[in-house]
């Protein structure tokens, strides 16, 4: 990376400065390594450039190089090479041949991961607020998907979006996870149909790291990130290990498999292969409604990727991800052969296939190492077929994405820029019960994204895209970001931004379907735009020798039009509108992390959440947002990581309940429409030995459950059905076991 | 709303205990014969795995390790004997030449690599 150029000002001892003027002069010398066992190996290939004229040579077979320089002394000279750390020379003088060892770029990240460092970070030099989740955190929540690995994270919040199907899904700055833009390897991704059960899709082991942007993030993903960015990096087929399994088996009847093994064909050529097996098998029924607390599951799935690259200027990478997931919940009796009006039981029955194709090509320009240009495709084919009693909801989606990318610098690498044109189409058919609701979109845009660096203090990235929409013509959004470095340890950041979004009427709302209410659209929806506005101040600190950190946000989204599921203003209907007055959502977070005693890690935050929307000229809390929520995560690991324990505490504050405003939800936890707060508990034990992990936890430790889940649970076919309040857990201590076996190559001699 | 005053006073508890309970560190500066940064990682590691030791940092270029640690858990002779054990020189004392033979070529004395 070109920003991490160690700026090394050589001074080289002149003897007479022969070089005044601007007589051509020219610069020699030679590039090589140093090899793991010391010697200098030259190094064949390696960039030679002048920074400002942008003149450029390579090394020869010994690693020579000579460069003629025409401008007048200094000169800054960069020398690059795959693999290795960028290393940039001010050249006061020509008259010595210059000897420039490059640092093994590989060598240096391995001494990083090796370093005792938290495995959450908030990054203190980025101008965008982005939190890396690493593997270290995937593994505190052993079970077992996206959904699931937020759970020691603060910014993330997750629950049961009904009491049914099993879904889940996320909140983030207060809002729906539909505000936020979720990607896997800042592809856009789960969008549409995928989005109600989408986190249930990607496997935990599956994952190298979650990268969670706040705020409106960069445009050059794209103009739908309202509240921010979820960002997966899958395994990687050059830094995998070779071969891994994972078992787990849970009291709740769940079973999994998780594994991969990596196919090198040449040193070119590398391929990672995964695969995920799940079933769910439970007949609990904790409440006593005669209703599965977890639906009857079956799912697998595949990703198979490769990467390749010519070893000079061309990197490729194309992958194949497809997955089942079929569920079968509602009551127990419900036969899921037989037609479902021909029986007195209610049954829900959810199939998703999904296949996604990517590909992405990398252009490289190694005479221009700040240079480089960018193809990404991806087609996705989503089936999602449910059935909640009488309601069904059919729906195929057909999405294409396209985009060109080109990176360069203007000048020198403190002005950077990345532009693109891209392009996505979306086809929907969709039946609700007996209603078609077709939906094409095509949506052509470009983006043009310039970031400055001055000093490492401030920075700042600036991005502003068009799209163009056929029925809502062009669309500009704006975005920037900006930071301040006090001190290297002590940063502050702002960002701006806007959003634009197409809603998608049913699978937005599908949590509708486990209830009796129909969904009324009252108007023609328009498009939803919000104003996203933040800030964010953290601090490392090194307190009694031990490092920690404690950060602050505050966010704001504002909508200028949101797409209105009123809850309260109807018995028997969930009302669809336009927004007619204020939405907004104020997000304030603290957390705090630091290493108490040695090996001893603890993470605590506070988040308030103050979201408020105008029901039928009413200004009312959003249903089922908490406004408080806590945690508490302590972690402790013994010499060498051979045993690891894990505990954290979740609280969540009172929720407002989705009921019509003259119905008192009939329930002894609950008063006046309010849930009450609550606390839960997860526990982690891990031990290690060789190749071998075994975990042993619990979730919900405490055993607080919810219990009254559905309203209405004695006539499922009546009107006052509702499954859709689940302010807590719906399912009880679930204590698990899993096994990890990882084969690792010994690490030999890089180069 | 008790649940979470009562959440509240524990979390500031914590905080106020890690404040309080700090020990006064010792710090020594010892002079090894590291020479690459897999001698940093051993060295760093092995200190830290030693109870009583709160910090040990290396700089390869200076070779010295900065070490803070607590004089009722351990001392400095206590901390140099470590390091020999693992092979490197500290200070005045001359490092195990057993263990020496099984650090990686890269740490050994005879090996060329020295950050000059």
């Amino acid at each position: 990376m070109l920003n991490n150029l160690k700026r090394n000002i050589l001074f080289f001892s002149c003897f007479v400065c022969s070089t005044l003027g601007f007589s051509q002069t020219t610069i020699t010398g030679t590039v090589s390594e140093r090899s793991s066992r010391g010697q200098l190996n030259a190094l064949t290939g390696a960039n030679v450039f002048l920074l400002n004229t942008f003149e450029g040579v390579s090394t020869d077979e010994s690693g020579n190089f000579s460069i003629p320089v025409k401008s007048s002394l200094p000169v800054q000279l960069v020398v690059s090479f795959v693999g290795y750390l960028n290393d940039t020379l001010e050249i006061i003088d020509t008259g010595v041949p210059l000897k420039i060892i490059l640092e093994n770029s590989v060598d240096m990240d391995e001494v990083q991961i090796q370093g005792r460092r938290s495995t959450t970070e908030i990054s203190t030099i980025k101008p965008i607020n982005v939190e890396n989740v690493g593997t270290g955190e995937l593994m505190k929540a052993a079970c077992c998907n996206l959904s699931e690995s937020f759970e020691t994270n603060p910014s993330v919040n997750v629950s049961y979006s009904d009491a049914v199907s099993g879904a889940k899904e996320i909140q983030m700055l207060g809002l729906s996870g539909i505000y936020s833009q979720i990607m896997t390897e800042n592809i856009p991704n789960l969008k549409g149909l995928a989005a109600p059960y989408g986190l249930a899709f990607i496997p935990g082991p599956w994952m190298e790291s979650i990268q969670i942007t706040k705020g409106s993030g960069s445009v050059a993903n794209g103009f739908e990130s309202t509240t921010g960015q979820i960002n997966i990096e899958f395994l990687k087929p050059h830094k995998a290990d070779p071969t891994y399994l994972n078992l787990y088996a849970g009291s709740m009847g769940r079973f999994e498999l998780n594994a991969h093994q990596k196919i090198n064909v040449s040193k070119k050529v590398n391929g990672l292969l995964f695969i995920h097996g799940e079933t769910i098998d439970n007949e609990n029924d904790r409440q006593n409604d005669g209703f599965r607390d977890v639906p009857r599951t079956r799912a697998a799935s595949l990703y198979n990727r490769w990467y390749f690259n010519n070893g000079r200027n061309i990197e490729g990478q194309i992958g194949v991800r497809a997955l089942y997931d079929s569920r079968l919940g509602g009551q127990f009796g419900f036969d899921d052969e037989k037609e479902p009006d021909s029986q007195e039981k209610y049954g829900v029955k959810i199939i998703n296939k999904r296949l996604e194709v990517y590909t992405k090509t990398g252009l490289l320009f190694p005479e221009k190492p700040w240079k480089s240009m960018g193809l990404i495709t991806q087609g996705a084919f989503h089936d999602l077929n449910s059935l909640f009693g009488l309601n069904t909801f059919e729906g195929r989606q057909d999405n294409v994405y396209a985009s060109v990318i080109l990176m360069s610098i203007i000048g020198s690498t403190d002005h950077k820029y990345k532009t693109g044109i891209d392009f996505r189409y979306d086809k929907f058919n969709q039946q609700y019960n007996n209603l078609e609701i077709p939906k094409e979109e095509i949506v052509p845009g470009a983006y043009i994204e310039y970031t400055y660096n001055w000093n490492e203090k401030f920075g700042a990235v600036a991005g502003v895209r068009a799209d163009h929409h056929q029925d809502y013509d062009w669309n500009i959004i704006p975005r920037i970001h900006m930071k301040y470095n006090f001190t290297p340890e002590f940063i502050i950041r702002a960002s701006a931004g806007k959003s634009f979004r197409t809603p998608n009427v049913i699978s937005d709302n599908l949590f509708v379907l486990a209830s009796s209410r129909n969904l009324l659209v009252m108007e023609e929806l328009k498009p939803e735009e919000a104003w996203n506005f933040g800030m964010n101040a953290t601090k490392r600190f090194r307190l009694d020798y031990r490092e920690g950190s404690i950060s602050v946000d505050y966010y704001v989204t504002n909508f200028d039009n949101q797409l209105i599921a009123d809850r309260y203003s109807s018995n028997d209907n969930i009302l669809l509108y336009n927004l007619n007055g204020e939405s907004f959502a104020n997000s304030f977070q603290i957390a705090v992390n630091y290493e108490l005693i040695k090996r001893l890690d603890i993470r605590m935050a506070w988040k308030i959440d103050d979201v408020k929307v105008t029901y039928s000229d009413k200004l009312e809390r959003k249903p089922l947002v908490p406004e408080h929520r806590g945690l508490l995560n302590v972690a402790y690991a013994t010499k060498k990581d051979k045993w690891m324990f894990d505990l954290t505490i979740l609280y969540e504050g009172d929720k407002q309940l989705a009921v019509s405003r003259n119905t008192l939800y009939n329930d002894s936890q609950v008063s006046d429409n309010i849930s009450p707060d609550f606390v839960t508990l997860n526990a982690q034990v891990t031990y290690t030995i060789n190749s071998w992990q075994v975990y042993l936890g619990a979730e919900n430790l405490a055993d607080f459950t919810q219990k009254n889940v559905i309203l209405g649970a004695n006539d499922p076919f009546g009107k006052d059905f509702d499954a859709t309040n689940t302010w807590g857990p719906i399912i009880g201590r679930n204590i698990y076991l899993g096994l990890r076996l990882t084969i690792n190559n010994k690490k030999k001699d890089k180069i | 709303m008790k649940l979470k005053n009562i959440v509240t006073v524990i979390l500031l508890q914590i905080l106020f205990t890690s404040v309080s309970a700090f020990g006064q560190a010792k710090e020594v500066e010892i002079k090894t014969s590291a020479q690459c940064n897999e001698c940093k990682e051993i060295i760093e590691e092995t200190l830290m795995d030693m109870k009583g030791v709160k910090f040990a940092e290396l700089d390869v270029e200076s070779k010295i390790v900065k070490v803070a640690y607590n004089e009722k858990k351990t001392s400095a002779v206590d901390i140099k004997n470590a390091i020999v054990a693992v092979g490197y020189n500290a200070d005045e004392q001359e490092a195990d030449p057993e263990a020496v033979k099984r650090l990686s070529p890269c740490c050994r004395p005879d090996g060329t690599h020295s950050d000059e």
